[in-house]
């Protein structure tokens, strides 16, 4: 009897025992810097001593008068908003285009897929050269057809844009491998009942495809959007933030104020303002992907 | 059976938890036995150099040796994380000089005196060129030394004597007058050939470029107590309206060149000109990749309203305060920078000297590849260092900002100064330099 009740009580609690180590290193990797790094914004840290000097909203005061915090905010916006949306428009294209039967469809996709395997600084180094407005391939092209190359990268004008348009380039294979398999995963019946009913392409796509294709959207956008917010290698080598501080996103922002100028108390506090601004968003996206699974 | 596998499985875990968590402890202990020496140090060919010497001190000496190799951000990184923790686990930094006012104001180096005296000798020595030497001590000449320059770097100017021949200036150009004239007429002219080749990007970049013009033009950032900002002054506007009219004859593009971008566009032959770091001088002297071979002079920096001087960049070894070898430490780096094994990184290696004798050795001199060494002693000897102060990476950053809006024509020169000077003067109160 005695003997039952102690095996009772073990098996009882071998989940927990079992999870006490994963227990310790999520409190060691996730709980205890993130109370620390509440407790660092609040302060400003004299690396020299490692004095903590209480700020209380100090940092956030600052960030709000700071015009490069806000211009680094603005260019953050611009560029997740626009990578994402050209991104989703050419990779859903691409994906209803190569779930059709088209010969070397199979050929397509893995050549779709190859700019996705570089590593992002690769890219980068690859894009300045081809970006060079001398002898550039791109400003090459153009010359052939009587156009006055760009200075892309290197204007204040364009840089942006220039850098958006890597992103679009080395990201779009992501988007259109999600669409893809969001597509294939699409039963056939519906789309027989719509052709038996004299559906129009458009009617199609509008009233059957979209919205079972939904929860896949939702995925691609929402790992985009987080990805792209966070954006830097791609910056940090080919502009330094620059012309005229027109690249210059939160990441970098924020990196220069923690790592070169050693500021970790605001460094913190900017990177805790990105990490609302990337839950707020993503809640908005699961909230909607949790809705959609119950109905 | 059941319940053993069980009680097993939390064991282990609970092991293998314990194991990993005082692992790391445990190596730290036999390093301190040894006498071990950590370098960090950059993953360049100076890096390539130090290590290579670190590792024949090791054979004489008859000890173990770690080379910690980082990137130049992630090296300061590296160097800043270690040091303001005290954790003690690099016994020997290589670092840019611009970073030692830092480490040095916040006492994260070894006072290298007492280290000198053990030897006999009262500090560096003479042999070192003076700006060389001054830029290890802190405050800036007059204080202690922390350091030892390991390889001497300033600008130089580079400009095509072939081409400056042919537009009538056979000699090296002296006074930016007299260059620009020659540059614009080269720019006009010459069929694929820019008369200067400027490094623009925001940050370290454009401000490396833009100091040398602005000292030219007797331009100072601080007064000498750095108590005032002088970035808003005439003669800063002067040099800033120069610095634009060198973009103007520069290949499009230039508001994101680095050092790379000058160095390809004058081993292409596509410009005439350019301001950069002698790092360069093996490659365009290297037939394989330079189309200018024999057609390159060097120069100081042209003179603008005073004499020109280029902006030094050292790399500079130090012992942190937390090393635990710091006599082994300093043996190595006083060896290492000795005249005999810098001539001899400097035929191996080809990275350039802070001595005096080796600058004028008689055996270098002769040798095609170091045919620049007596111009780079000039602008080593004539240089000026970045300001000696503890945020210059801050300053930096926000002057090349608004370096940067004015190369990209966003905002007029004026405003630029202005607005950096009203910045920098935050800055500067902010670190207690200003009331």
């Amino acid at each position: 009897m005695k003997e039952q009740l102690k095996i009772g009580w073990f098996e009882k609690n071998t989940k927990w025992l079992l999870l006490l180590p994963t227990i310790f290193i999520l409190l060691a990797l996730t709980i205890y810097p993130l109370i620390y790094s509440v407790i660092a914004m609040l302060h400003t840290v004299n690396i020299r001593t490692g004095e903590r000097t209480f700020v209380g909203p100090g940092n956030f005061i600052r960030m709000a008068k700071d015009p490069f915090f806000w211009n680094a905010l603005k260019n953050t916006a611009i560029y997740t908003c626009s990578a994402v949306s050209v991104e989703f428009v050419i990779g859903l294209s691409l994906a209803m285009f190569l779930t059709t039967k088209i010969t070397g469809r199979n050929v397509f996709r893995s050549l779709i897929l190859a700019p996705m395997m570089l590593p992002p600084i690769v890219v980068a180094l690859i894009f300045k050269i081809i970006y060079i407005p001398d002898f550039g391939i791109i400003n090459w092209f153009l010359a052939l057809f009587g156009i006055k190359g760009i200075i892309w990268e290197a204007s204040a004008d364009t840089a942006l844009i220039s850098l958006i348009l890597v992103d679009v380039w080395e990201w779009t294979p992501f988007m259109f491998l999600i669409l893809l398999a969001g597509l294939q995963a699409i039963p056939l019946d519906p789309y027989e009942a719509a052709e038996v009913d004299g559906a129009t392409g458009f009617q199609i796509f509008r009233d059957i495809t979209f919205p079972m294709l939904r929860p896949a959207v939702l995925i691609a956008l929402l790992l985009r959007i987080m990805d792209t917010l966070r954006i830097f290698d791609q910056i940090f080598i080919m502009t330094g933030g620059g012309p005229a501080n027109a690249t210059e996103t939160m990441s970098i922002y924020i990196y220069r104020h923690g790592f070169r100028f050693t500021n970790i108390g605001y460094a913190t506090a900017m990177s805790f303002i990105m990490l609302i601004i990337t839950i707020v968003i993503s809640n908005l996206f699961i909230k909607r992907l949790k809705i959609e699974e119950v109905f | 059976m059941n319940k053993l596998v069980k009680y097993l499985l939390v064991a282990l875990m609970l092991l293998g938890l314990t194991v990993s968590v005082f692992a790391g402890g445990g190596q730290e202990e036999k390093v301190e036995e040894k006498g071990k020496l950590v370098l960090a140090t950059l993953n360049s060919v100076e890096g390539q150099t130090t290590k290579k010497a670190l590792l024949a001190f090791a054979e004489l000496k008859g000890i173990e040796v770690e080379i910690v190799e980082a990137p130049y951000s992630n090296l300061f990184e590296k160097q800043v994380l270690d040091m303001s923790q005290g954790t003690g686990l690099y016994d020997i930094v290589l670092l840019d000089d611009p970073w030692f006012t830092q480490y040095a104001e916040n006492g994260w180096l070894t006072d290298l005196g007492p280290f000198f005296e053990k030897k006999g000798e009262s500090g560096l020595s003479d042999d070192f060129i003076p700006t060389s030497a001054a830029i290890s001590h802190y405050p800036y000449k007059t204080g202690k030394v922390y350091a030892i320059p390991f390889f001497g770097n300033a600008q130089m100017f580079f400009y095509r004597a072939d081409l400056f021949a042919k537009y009538g200036l056979n000699r090296a150009p002296k006074t930016w007058d007299e260059t620009y004239a020659v540059m614009k007429k080269i720019y006009d002219s010459e069929e694929g050939v820019y008369g200067y080749v400027l490094r623009g990007q925001q940050g370290n970049p454009v401000v490396a470029q833009f100091m040398p013009v602005f000292w030219s033009f007797g331009g100072r950032m601080f007064s000498d107590d750095k108590s005032k900002v002088q970035i808003d002054t005439p003669e800063a506007l002067n040099a800033l309206n120069f610095f634009l009219k060198l973009k103007d004859i520069s290949p499009p593009g230039a508001e994101s060149f680095n050092a790379q971008q000058l160095a390809t566009h004058m081993l292409q032959g596509t410009a005439a000109t350019t301001i950069n770091w002698p790092a360069f001088v093996p490659a365009f002297e290297d037939p394989k990749q330079s189309k200018i071979v024999g057609k390159i002079g060097y120069a100081p920096i042209p003179s603008g309203t005073v004499t020109g001087s280029s902006e030094i960049g050292h790399w500079i070894a130090a012992v942190p305060a937390g090393s635990k070898n710091k006599e082994l430490a300093f043996d190595f780096i006083h060896w290492a920078t000795s005249a005999e094994k810098q001539k001899e990184h400097a035929k191996a290696m080809g990275t350039p000297p802070t001595r005096l004798s080796v600058f004028t050795d008689p055996e270098l001199v002769k040798m095609d590849e170091f045919k620049h060494y007596p111009i780079l002693k000039d602008c080593i000897a004539n240089s000026t260092p970045r300001p000696r102060i503890a945020n210059w990476n801050e300053v930096e950053n926000t002057f090349g900002i608004y370096l940067s809006m004015a190369v990209a024509g966003k905002i007029s020169p004026k405003e630029a100064l202005s607005k950096a000077q009203a910045e920098v003067e935050k800055l500067m109160k902010k670190a207690g330099y200003m009331k």
